[in-house]
C-alpha cells in the first residue's frame, strides 16, 4: 500500500502500534530507540520486546504508518534502517488522540474523580 | 567470548521467524538486543529476564509471522488459481475425484472391515472351531462333549462359554406374533465377553444348572434374558419390564411357556459378529457330556498376556489328544481359535479391500495427472520463478511459494473430494449386495474425513513437492549447463509417471477381466434347479411336538397349493441358507459321516423344478405309507454306489432310522455357487422325527409377490399365533448368492475406465507438448523430404517404449498379486492368459487413440510455416 493511497482504515490501534506511532512522532529513528521511547512515554506499561516490536513494526510498514527514513550521513553504520511517520501514518495517530481527546471530555467527571482518587 | 555465545544464541533463536523477515531485520534485532543487554548492564539489571523475556517474546512471535507469510503466499496462489482457471479446475477435479472416491471406498472399508467388535476388550475374544481333516477351509461348530474336555484341559483360555441358536415367536396380547432368535448360552457367556445387563440381572447359578443345550429338549427354567433392541422395539425400553412375564412359543422345548424377564443386556452383544444373526433373548443352558453332535458355536477369552497363536498351539495338542482319546467322535478332527471378526468378515475381507485398492489406484492414478500437470505449469511459469529469485527470492522462498499453491489445491480438492464421498457412500452402500454385514455402519464419518485429509495433503502437497524439487533441480543444473533444458529434465519425470499410470490401467483391467469372466461363468452355473417365479414363506407353528408341526405343515402347504396361480408348494430347505449335517451310512451300525438330510413334503421338488434322474421322486402316497422311503442327489448316489444303481437300497440316517432309496434327484446348488455339489438326502417330512423345516417354496404362475397377501390370509385362517416371514423370492435368494461379483466388477470396471481416462489425458498431454516442442525440428525433418508418415511414427515412437515398460509393469504386478483374487474369480484360472494379452491389448488401443491426435498434428506441420518462425 501506497503513501499517496489515504484511505486509513477505521479501526482502533493496538497499545503496542499506538505507542509506536506516537514514539515515532518524536521524529525518526531507529528500532532500539523507539522501543525504548515507547517504554518511556507508556511509564513501562507496554513492554516491548525486540520480536514484538518488529512483528508490529511489519504491520505498520504495510499499512503503510511507518515508512523506511533515509539514513543520517555519519550515523551508526552498525544501527540497521530508522523508521519515520508517513503522512498516513500521522493521519491515523492524529484521529487516535482526537478520539482519546473526546473521550477525556466527555467523560471528565470521571477523570476528576480518579484524580482525587489518586491523590 | 560470552557476548559471541549470547549472539550465538540469539541468531538460533532468530531461526523461528520466516526467512525473509530474518532477512529483513535479524541484524537490527541482534542489534538492539545487543544494545538492551549493555543498558541493562550498566544499570544493573538482570541480564537473565532481559534474555527470558526475548525468549518468550520470539516463541510468541514467530508462529504469528509464519502464519502472515502464509497468508500471503496463499493470497498470491489464489490469484494464480484464477490466472488459470481452466488448470487449476482441472488440477482440482482430479485431485477431488479421487480423493471423493477413494474416502468412500474407505468409509465402506472401515465401517465393515475396521470395526471393533462391540463390547469391551473385544481383542481377547475368541471363537473356537472345529476342522475336519478332509476339508480343512470348513470351521464347524463344537460339541458339548468337546466343549467340556477343552474346559477341562485348556490353560489359554481364561473363559469358555458355547452357544446354540435356536427360534421362536413371541407372543403378547399387542401387536403381531414376532419371530425373534433366541440363543442359549452357558455359564460364563456373558463374563467372556465382558458385559453386564444394564438393567436386572444375569442368570444365576442354579438357572444354568436347570438349563439344557438341546434345543428340542423340554423346558429349562423360564428365564429370558432380552437384547437391548428387542426391548426397545418390543418393550418400548421401558424399566418396568424386569419381572414381567412374556410368552415365548418354540424357541426352546416346544410349545409355548411364560417366561420371566430377568435382565435386558446392553446394546452390542446381539450384534451378528459374536454369535450367528443378530440376538433377540438368552436363555441359560448346561452343556450335555453325552451331546456329540456339532452344534455348539464356542467363545472363549484369553488369558492375560496370551495371543490367540499360544492358544492355537495350545488347542493343537488339546485336538490331538481327543483325537485319541475319543476317536469315533474326534478321528481326523482338529481345532482351529479364530478371532470372532475374522471368522464374520472372511466372505467380505478380499472384495472391499480390492474396491479400496481400486479406488486408491484411480486416486494414484489421477495424483500423477497432477504431477504432470504442476510439473507443465511450473516450467511455464520458468520466467516469473526464475526472475523472483534473481530478485533475491530464496530456494526456499520459491519452494514454499510452490508448495502454499499446492496446499491450495488439496485442500479445495479435498474438501469437493469429502463432498464427493458423503455423495458416493450411499450410493455404494444401496448397491453393495446384502452379503455385505455392518453396512448401516458405513458413513463419512471423523475416520473417513482425516483419511481424506491425509490423501489431501499426500496427494496435492505431494505432487506440488515433486514438481517444485523438479523444477528447482533444473534451474541449477541450468546455472551451470546452458544447454540443458528444464524440459528435457522434466519429461524424463512425466515418461516414468506415464508407464507408472499405464501399469495401473493394465492391472485395473486385468481385473476387471478376471471379474468379468467370472460373472459370465457364474451366470451359466448349474443350479439344479429353476429359480423363477418361487415365493419363499416361513411359518413357524411352534407346536410341541414335531409331528403335530408336520401336520400343521401339510395342511398349510395343501391350503396354499389350492390358491388360484399357484402351481406347486411344499416345505424344505432354502437353497444358500446353510446346511446342518446329519450322520449317514449305508450299513447299519457304521459310524457313517456327515451328509446333508433334508426333510420335505412331497410338493418341494415340483416347487422347485429339481428332476430325477433315477427312478422317481416322492408322491403323495409315501406320505401315507409306512416304509420309510429317501430320495439321494446325483452325488450321494456317486458317493455311496458308484458303480452300481442305487435304487431299492437301505440307508440309515442319524441314530439308525433305516430308508429305503426310491430314486435319484439331479445335484442342487446348496452351499454358495462354486465348488463341488454337495450330496444330499432327501426324505419325507412326516417320516422324520428330528428335525422340522417349515419353509414353504411355493412356484406361481405370474409374479410371486403378488401372492403375498393370499398366503396370510391363509396361515391367518390355520393359526392366528403363527409369525409369518416372507423370505422374497427364490430368484432373490439367487441373486444375493450371484451379487458380490457383479457389483465388483461394476466398481472395478468403473475404476479402471476413470485410470485408462487419465491414462489417456496423461499420455495425450505428454506427447503434445513434445510435438508442439519440436515442431521446428519436424518442419527441417519435413523439407528434408520426411513423409508425413514417418513423421506419424516418429511421434508413435515416442510413446510406444513408455506404453510398452507400462504394460510390462501392469502385467507383472497382476501376475504376482493373482493370489489375492483366487477366491473371488470363479471358472478362470487367475492367471488366464486370454484376459491378460486381452487387457494389454486394451490399453494400448487405448494409449494409441491418445496418441493419434498428437501424431496427427505433427504430421500436419507446414514445412515452410514451421521453418519461417524458426
Amino acid at each position: 500500500m501506497s503513501e499517496s493511497d489515504m484511505s486509513v482504515p477505521d479501526r482502533p490501534l493496538s497499545p503496542a502500534a499506538f505507542h509506536i506511532l506516537l514514539a515515532l512522532a518524536e521524529g525518526p529513528t531507529h528500532g532500539y530507540a523507539v522501543m525504548r521511547r515507547v517504554r518511556g512515554q507508556s511509564d513501562g506499561r507496554v513492554p516491548l520486546q525486540t520480536g514484538s516490536f518488529y512483528w508490529h513494526l511489519t504491520r505498520l510498514l504495510e499499512e503503510g504508518t511507518v515508512a523506511e527514513a533515509p539514513q543520517q550521513p555519519g550515523a551508526d553504520s552498525r544501527r540497521g534502517s530508522r523508521y519515520r511517520l508517513t503522512a498516513r501514518g500521522r493521519q491515523v495517530l492524529g484521529r487516535e488522540l482526537v478520539f482519546l481527546e473526546r473521550l477525556l471530555v466527555t467523560h471528565r467527571g470521571l477523570v476528576l474523580a480518579a484524580r482525587k482518587d489518586q491523590a | 567470548m560470552r557476548r559471541r555465545w549470547s549472539e550465538r544464541w540469539f541468531g538460533w533463536l532468530l531461526r523461528l521467524f520466516p526467512v525473509e523477515f530474518r532477512g529483513d531485520f535479524g541484524a537490527e534485532m541482534a542489534a538492539d538486543l545487543r544494545d538492551q543487554e549493555a543498558e541493562a548492564a550498566q544499570k544493573g539489571a538482570s541480564l537473565l529476564r532481559l534474555r527470558a523475556r526475548t525468549f518468550v517474546d520470539v516463541l510468541r512471535r514467530a508462529p504469528a509471522e509464519h502464519l502472515d507469510v502464509f497468508r500471503r503466499d496463499a493470497g498470491h496462489a489464489w490469484r494464480m488459481f484464477w490466472r488459470r482457471p481452466a488448470f487449476a479446475l482441472t488440477v482440482v477435479l482430479t485431485l477431488a475425484g479421487g480423493i471423493g472416491l477413494a474416502t468412500a471406498a474407505f468409509a465402506v472399508v472401515s465401517g465393515v472391515l475396521l470395526r471393533d467388535l462391540p463390547v469391551p476388550n473385544s481383542d481377547r475374544i475368541v471363537r473356537l472351531f472345529e476342522v475336519e481333516s478332509t476339508e480343512p477351509d470348513e470351521l464347524r461348530p463344537t460339541s458339548s462333549a468337546n466343549f467340556l474336555e477343552w474346559r477341562e484341559r485348556t490353560r489359554t483360555i481364561d473363559g469358555l462359554a458355547i452357544s446354540s441358536p435356536s427360534f421362536g415367536t413371541l407372543l403378547s396380547a399387542t401387536g403381531e406374533p414376532e419371530r425373534v432368535t433366541c440363543l442359549l448360552v452357558t455359564e460364563q457367556f456373558f463374563d467372556v465377553l465382558g458385559v453386564r445387563p444394564i438393567m436386572g440381572r444375569a442368570f444365576t447359578v442354579d438357572e444354568y444348572r436347570e438349563g439344557t443345550m438341546l434345543a428340542m429338549a423340554p423346558a429349562g427354567p423360564g428365564v429370558v434374558i432380552l437384547s437391548h433392541n428387542l426391548w426397545r422395539t418390543r418393550f418400548g425400553a421401558s424399566p418396568d419390564v424386569i419381572g414381567e412375564t412374556v410368552r415365548l412359543a418354540g424357541g426352546f422345548g416346544g410349545g409355548s411357556r411364560d417366561l420371566e424377564i430377568v435382565g435386558v443386556m446392553p446394546s452390542g452383544v446381539e450384534e451378528p459378529e459374536i454369535a450367528r444373526a443378530s440376538v433377540d433373548c438368552w436363555f441359560p443352558g448346561l452343556p450335555n457330556t453325552r451331546s456329540r453332535s456339532r452344534h455348539a458355536q464356542a467363545l472363549g477369552r484369553l488369558a492375560p498376556g496370551i495371543t490367540a497363536e499360544d492358544a492355537q498351539a495350545e488347542f493343537d495338542v488339546i485336538g490331538l489328544t481327543l483325537a485319541e482319546a475319543r476317536p469315533e467322535d474326534n478321528e481326523g478332527w482338529s481345532v482351529r481359535v479364530v478371532r470372532p471378526l475374522d471368522y464374520f468378515l472372511r466372505e467380505v475381507r478380499t472384495p472391499l479391500w480390492l474396491l479400496g485398492a481400486g479406488a486408491f489406484c484411480v486416486l494414484v492414478a489421477g495424483a500423477l495427472n497432477v504431477v504432470g500437470l504442476l510439473l507443465i505449469q511450473t516450467s511455464g511459469r520458468r520466467m516469473e520463478l526464475t526472475t523472483r529469485m534473481a530478485l533475491g527470492a530464496t530456494r526456499a522462498r520459491v519452494t514454499r511459494q510452490l508448495l502454499t499453491e499446492g496446499a491450495l489445491f488439496s485442500s479445495i480438492g479435498g474438501l469437493v473430494g469429502v463432498g464427493i464421498a458423503y455423495w458416493i457412500v450411499p450410493v455404494l452402500v444401496r448397491l453393495a449386495p446384502p452379503s455385505v454385514p455392518r453396512l448401516d455402519q458405513v458413513a463419512v464419518d471423523g475416520r473417513a474425513v482425516g483419511f481424506a485429509v491425509l490423501a489431501a495433503i499426500v496427494a496435492g502437497s505431494g505432487s506440488a513437492l515433486v514438481a517444485c524439487t523438479s523444477f528447482l533441480r533444473s534451474t541449477s543444473t541450468a546455472a551451470r549447463s546452458v544447454r540443458f533444458n528444464t524440459r528435457t529434465h522434466n519429461r524424463r519425470l512425466r515418461q516414468v509417471l506415464a508407464m507408472v499410470q499405464v501399469g495401473i490401467a493394465v492391472l485395473l483391467v486385468v481385473t476387471s477381466g478376471l471379474l468379468l469372466r467370472t460373472v459370465q461363468a457364474l451366470g451359466s452355473v448349474t443350479l439344479g434347479f429353476d429359480p423363477q417365479n418361487v415365493l419363499i414363506v416361513g411359518a413357524d407353528p411352534n407346536l410341541p411336538s414335531i409331528s403335530a408341526a408336520t401336520t400343521f405343515q401339510r395342511s398349510f402347504a395343501a391350503q396354499v397349493r389350492r390358491l388360484p396361480g399357484v402351481i406347486a408348494a411344499g416345505t424344505g430347505p432354502t437353497p444358500f441358507a446353510g446346511v446342518l449335517g446329519t450322520v449317514v451310512s449305508t450299513t447299519r451300525g457304521n459310524s457313517g459321516e456327515q451328509m446333508e438330510v433334508d426333510p420335505v413334503t412331497t410338493g418341494y421338488m415340483a416347487a422347485l423344478r429339481i428332476r430325477p434322474t433315477q427312478g422317481r421322486l416322492f408322491t403323495a402316497a409315501d406320505e401315507l405309507g409306512v416304509t420309510r422311503v429317501a430320495v439321494v442327489s446325483d452325488a450321494a448316489a456317486r458317493h455311496f454306489w458308484p458303480e452300481s444303481d442305487p435304487v431299492g437300497r437301505s440307508i440309515f440316517l442319524g441314530r439308525g432310522e433305516e430308508a429305503t432309496v426310491i430314486g435319484v434327484a439331479a445335484d442342487v446348488r446348496r452351499d454358495g455357487l462354486v465348488g463341488e455339489f454337495q450330496p444330499v438326502v432327501y426324505v419325507l417330512q412326516s417320516q422324520t422325527s428330528n428335525l422340522a423345516i417349515t419353509t414353504l417354496m411355493i412356484r406361481t404362475e405370474g409374479d410371486p409377490e403378488a401372492l403375498v397377501p393370499s398366503v396370510k390370509a391363509v396361515l391367518q385362517q390355520l393359526d392366528q399365533n403363527v409369525a409369518v416371514t416372507v423370505h422374497g423370492t427364490l430368484q432373490q435368494a439367487v441373486d444375493a448368492e450371484l451379487a458380490p461379483r457383479p457389483f465388483l466388477l461394476r466398481l472395478v470396471g468403473l475404476f479402471s475406465v476413470a485410470v485408462l481416462g487419465l491414462t489417456m489425458l496423461g499420455l495425450y498431454g505428454l506427447l503434445a507438448e513434445w510435438v508442439a516442442q519440436r515442431v521446428p525440428e519436424i518442419g527441417v525433418r519435413m523439407a528434408l523430404g520426411a513423409t508425413r508418415r514417418r513423421v506419424t511414427r516418429l511421434v508413435l515412437s515416442q510413446a510406444v517404449w513408455m506404453v510398452g515398460i507400462g504394460l510390462a509393469l501392469g502385467l507383472g504386478a497382476a501376475y504376482l498379486l493373482r493370489d489375492v483374487m483366487a477366491n473371488l474369480v470363479y471358472g478362470v484360472p487367475t492367471s488366464d492368459r486370454v484376459t491378460y494379452v486381452a487387457a494389454a491389448a486394451g490399453v494400448a488401443l487405448a494409449a494409441l487413440i491418445a496418441c493419434v491426435l498428437p501424431a496427427r498434428r505433427a504430421a500436419s506441420v507446414d514445412p515452410v510455416v514451421a521453418l519461417r518462425e524458426e
